[in-house]
Parts: structure tokens; sequence; C-alpha cells
């Protein structure tokens, strides 16, 4: 019964244990690879999109790898003047360790 | 009204016959079963997106917000699940004609997938404007289906609206950025993860399948019944004793 309560679920989850993103290390799995976009899986509602780095070479940081990231942000939006709303990129903000 | 009267003749004609009433029991075909809110957790429904994309009229769906992230209550998306799965249930047991659009790229290969496997239709390319509304001249037969599944509301807005048009009712995942007016049977949740769309496609084409199996297997009954020589059932007077 405890355990299928939404409110105790959401207050013991790993969402709510990280608090504020500020540049977390968390980790994550490589989902996609794009050209040099790698896309990064750490649970959170978006991938986190970063560039593969340049002495990586080819070899690093393939499909499916697990990686080590600084969280900034778990969703990138912005605001224009004059809208209302905010649009997002639906990507996380990450960068690599 | 017209329609309505004829569905519920439809309806009390085949409950004669098979002997039960799917639509007097709460949930005839344990829907329930399907999922817990557990696992709508671990799927990540409840996470929205930032509170400045959010559409006002969310508010009623949303628990509330987490460092500028809108968490939504997976209590409301329970009730409106069941209810959606409930519907759509119904509808493929009485053979309704179930359409699953999603035209954003990411997931279209996993809606064509789920609707293939349920034996059902979709739309995952562009959504052909007047495809329901001038369905005489686009389509070759001109049969519309019976309910529409949404699962990303924001790339198809123009079919939810003509699906309101034309008097379709629709299932619509709506996250916290939606506006879930013109949706007959809106689910609040998460429609950015691959991993709720998953669950989503999986509950649907579950629910979907299990339907066709009962009926299936309740017109199976009805010929056996009648086959083994007792005497004819009068299904008329039946209709008229009801």
């Amino acid at each position: 019964m405890k355990d299928s309560n939404f409110e105790n679920m959401l207050r013991h989850s790993k969402f709510i244990g990280i608090g504020k993103p500020g540049k977390k290390k968390v980790t994550g799995h490589i989902k996609h690879v794009v050209g040099d976009d790698l896309y990064v899986d750490f649970g959170g509602k978006f991938y986190g999109v970063v560039k593969r780095p340049s002495y990586a070479g080819d070899r690093g940081y393939k499909l499916g790898d697990s990686v080590t990231i600084r969280l900034r942000d778990t969703e990138v939006t912005g605001h224009f003047i004059g809208q209302s709303r905010h649009m997002t990129l639906c990507e996380a903000d990450i960068s690599l360790t | 009204m017209i329609s309505v009267h004829i569905l519920i003749y439809f309806f009390s004609s085949i409950s004669i016959v098979i002997g039960i009433n799917p639509l007097a029991h709460k949930d005839f075909f344990d829907v329930r079963q399907l999922y817990s809110i557990k696992s709508l957790f671990d799927a990540g429904v409840h996470l929205g997106h930032k509170t400045g994309v959010w559409n006002p009229l969310m508010k009623q769906y949303i628990y509330g917000d987490r460092h500028g992230n809108h968490i939504i209550d997976l209590n409301e998306t329970d009730r409106h699940l069941f209810l959606a799965l409930n519907v759509t249930s119904h509808i493929a047991y009485r053979k309704g004609v179930i359409l699953f659009v999603c035209c954003r790229p990411q997931f279209q290969h996993l809606v064509q997938k789920t609707a293939r496997e349920c034996q059902e239709f979709f739309v995952i390319q562009r959504w052909r404007g007047g495809i329901l509304t001038n369905a005489h001249k686009l389509l070759p037969v001109p049969r519309l289906p019976d309910l529409i599944i949404f699962l990303s509301v924001p790339y198809n807005m123009d079919a939810i609206r003509e699906s309101a048009q034309a008097n379709i009712p629709s299932i619509g995942i709506v996250d916290t950025d939606c506006n879930p007016n013109l949706i007959t049977y809106p689910i609040a949740g998460n429609d950015d993860s691959l991993s709720s769309l998953e669950l989503y496609c999986r509950l649907f084409s579950t629910a979907i399948l299990n339907a066709k199996v009962q009926r299936q297997n309740d017109d199976n009954y009805t010929i056996d019944k009648s086959n083994d020589g007792e005497t004819p059932r009068d299904n008329s007077r039946a209709e008229m004793a009801s």
C-alpha cells in the first residue's frame, strides 16, 4: 500500500533526491549517436545532447556506453520578448565530465 | 441522438445473445490489472515540462512543481487512463475501427509497430487535412474510425480539431504544454520520453487484443449454443422482454 502511493513514491524518488540539477554528477547511457552528437539518457524526461569530444576519436563514446555527465538543467527552455509562453528545445542541458 | 439509439439497440441485441452485458460491469475487460501507479511512475509518466512552457488548462492535472519542473498528478492520470483503456476495450469488443495517430518522427516506428500488432490502423506521416471531414472525396472507402488515439498531441492539433468536428471520440496523451479541451478522453502524462510512450503503446495494444480475444470467445460461445441441438432461441421475444 505504501509503495503504490504516488506521493510516497515521488518523495523517495531520485528526481526529488537530486534537488536542483545545478551541475550535479549523474550517470547515463548513450541512446543515439547522430554524427558527432551523443544523446544521453540519464532517466529524466529528455535526453541530454552533447558533442563527442575531439580527443575521443571514433573509438570512444559508442552506442550503449555508460557515461558520467554534469547535469545543468533537465530541459532547455527560453522566452522571446512578447511571447506569453516559453518554448522548449526538448533536450536536457548536460556536459561530459 | 439517433446514432446513440442505434448503438444501444445494437448492443442490447448482442448482450441478449451472449447473455451478459459488458457495459453493466465497471471493469469488464480487467484493464485495472494491466498497470499500476508504480508502473506509470517507473516509466516517468509524472514528469512534466518546465513551468514556463505550461498550458494553464492543464492545471487540474498538475500535482505541483519541483525546481521549475511540473509534476503530473498520477492519481488523476490513473483515473483517466483507466477510463480511456475501458473505452478502447469496449470499442474493440464491438468491432470498432481504431486509428493511432502520432506524427512525431521520434515515435513513428513504435506507433506503427503497435498498430500492426493489434491489427488496427495508423497515421504516422503528415496528417492530410480534411481526411475525416472530407472523407467521401479523399478516401476510397468512406468508413471513418470509431476511435482515434493521439500519442503526440502538440504535433497533431489539426487532426484533433478534425476528429472533434467529425464527432469521433478521441483519446490523447496530454503533457503539461498541451490543450486538453478538444479531446474526449485526455490522459495527463509525459509524452516526450520513449519509456512512457512504450508503456502507453503496450497498454493500448494489450487492451485492444484482450477485447478482441474476448469477442472471439463470446462469438464462438454463441455459435456453439445455437448448434447444440437444443430448441432454437427466440431472439425477437427476448429483445421485447428487455
